[in-house]
């Protein structure tokens, strides 16, 4: 007799992303909700880090001329997650600076250094028209681990955490 | 509940209906309150503020940059030394309203102090505050606190 395996739970979705909607609100609550499989620290971290990302996508992306400007999908399970974001981009805006964002993320000593760095910049100067926080919030505060590809015009990043454990 | 279209003067906080006990009167009132989309703000006394819900959208991080300035020129100008903010039930945010909190205590500095009250469980809070309290230490500070108790022993 071969038992049935229960398969592990887990949550894939993918949602389109356009602008004023609230797309972003809606995709929350489905981690939220769908997501209690995963311990709180890892799906709350998966939200955010997912939010910020679309949210990336919503200002920055192009618009294909239907309304959308992009795409979000989230995997989760209960060992890790997995964020990925598509979206057109002409060559010399949102990709250069998004690539060079995460090659200095990805490459640095210390993301917290960075982290702090970029709190200290807010903090002198009320005039940045830019938060520019997000990705190192993805990393440094929710644990992900970054990506990039760009095959113009589409920008794809990607970014994983395990969630076996609390951080 | 009470919705406010505008801040009260922190000095009217201490006026009924605005203040926990009414003298002469039984039971105590509600604290004045407001709601902006998901966020929630409740007004304690005596300089003493409580967020709760989500600050992520667009129209909630304007009105309250808005209601954020109003009220830093009346901590300001009713020489309010320190402030509390209860962030604990404030649960998700993004990093546009992080920056919000950021250009708060940048117009604090020198003027007055910004306590924050944050659960140490929930990762944002720990991890972001904690960083403003080292970049500003004379402006800020931040008590970690037990859900729905006081803080932490020697947690500031």
């Amino acid at each position: 007799v071969i038992a049935a395996v229960p398969a592990a739970p887990s949550f894939d979705r993918s949602w389109q992303l356009a602008r004023g909607t609230d797309v972003l609100a809606a995709m929350k609550r489905e981690v939220d909700l769908h997501g209690q499989f995963c311990h709180a620290a890892c799906r709350e971290a998966t939200a955010m880090a997912a939010w910020e990302l679309a949210e990336n996508v919503i200002k920055y992306g192009l618009d294909d001329g239907l309304g959308s400007v992009g795409r979000v999908s989230i995997a989760l399970s209960a060992s890790g997650a997995f964020i990925r974001t598509t979206n057109g981009a002409n060559a010399e805006g949102s990709p250069v600076d998004a690539i060079s964002a995460i090659d200095r993320i990805t490459s640095a000593v210390s993301v917290a250094a960075l982290y702090r760095q970029r709190f200290r910049e807010l903090l002198g100067d009320l005039d940045h028209a830019r938060t520019k926080l997000g990705l190192l919030r993805v990393t440094f505060e929710a644990g992900f681990q970054l990506s990039h590809r760009y095959d113009a015009p589409e920008l794809e990043i990607s970014a994983r955490r395990e969630c076996s454990k609390p951080r | 509940v009470r919705h406010l279209t505008t801040w009260p003067p922190l000095s009217a906080l201490n006026d009924p209906p605005f203040n926990a006990v009414v003298p002469g009167k039984a039971g105590p009132s509600r604290p004045p309150s407001k709601t902006i989309g998901s966020l929630r703000l409740h007004f304690h006394l005596p300089c003493a503020i409580r967020f709760e819900g989500s600050l992520a959208s667009a129209m909630v991080r304007n009105e309250l940059k808005h209601h954020l300035s109003d009220m830093h020129d009346r901590i300001v100008a009713d020489g309010c030394p320190v402030i509390t903010v209860d962030v604990q039930m404030l649960q998700f945010v993004d990093s546009s309203a992080i920056r919000l909190f950021v250009d708060w205590i940048s117009r604090a500095t020198y003027k007055y102090k910004i306590v924050f009250l944050i659960d140490p469980g929930t990762t944002w809070q720990r991890l972001s505050f904690s960083v403003l309290q080292s970049m500003a230490p004379d402006s800020v500070e931040v008590r970690e606190m037990e859900r729905n108790s006081g803080a932490k022993d020697g947690s500031t």
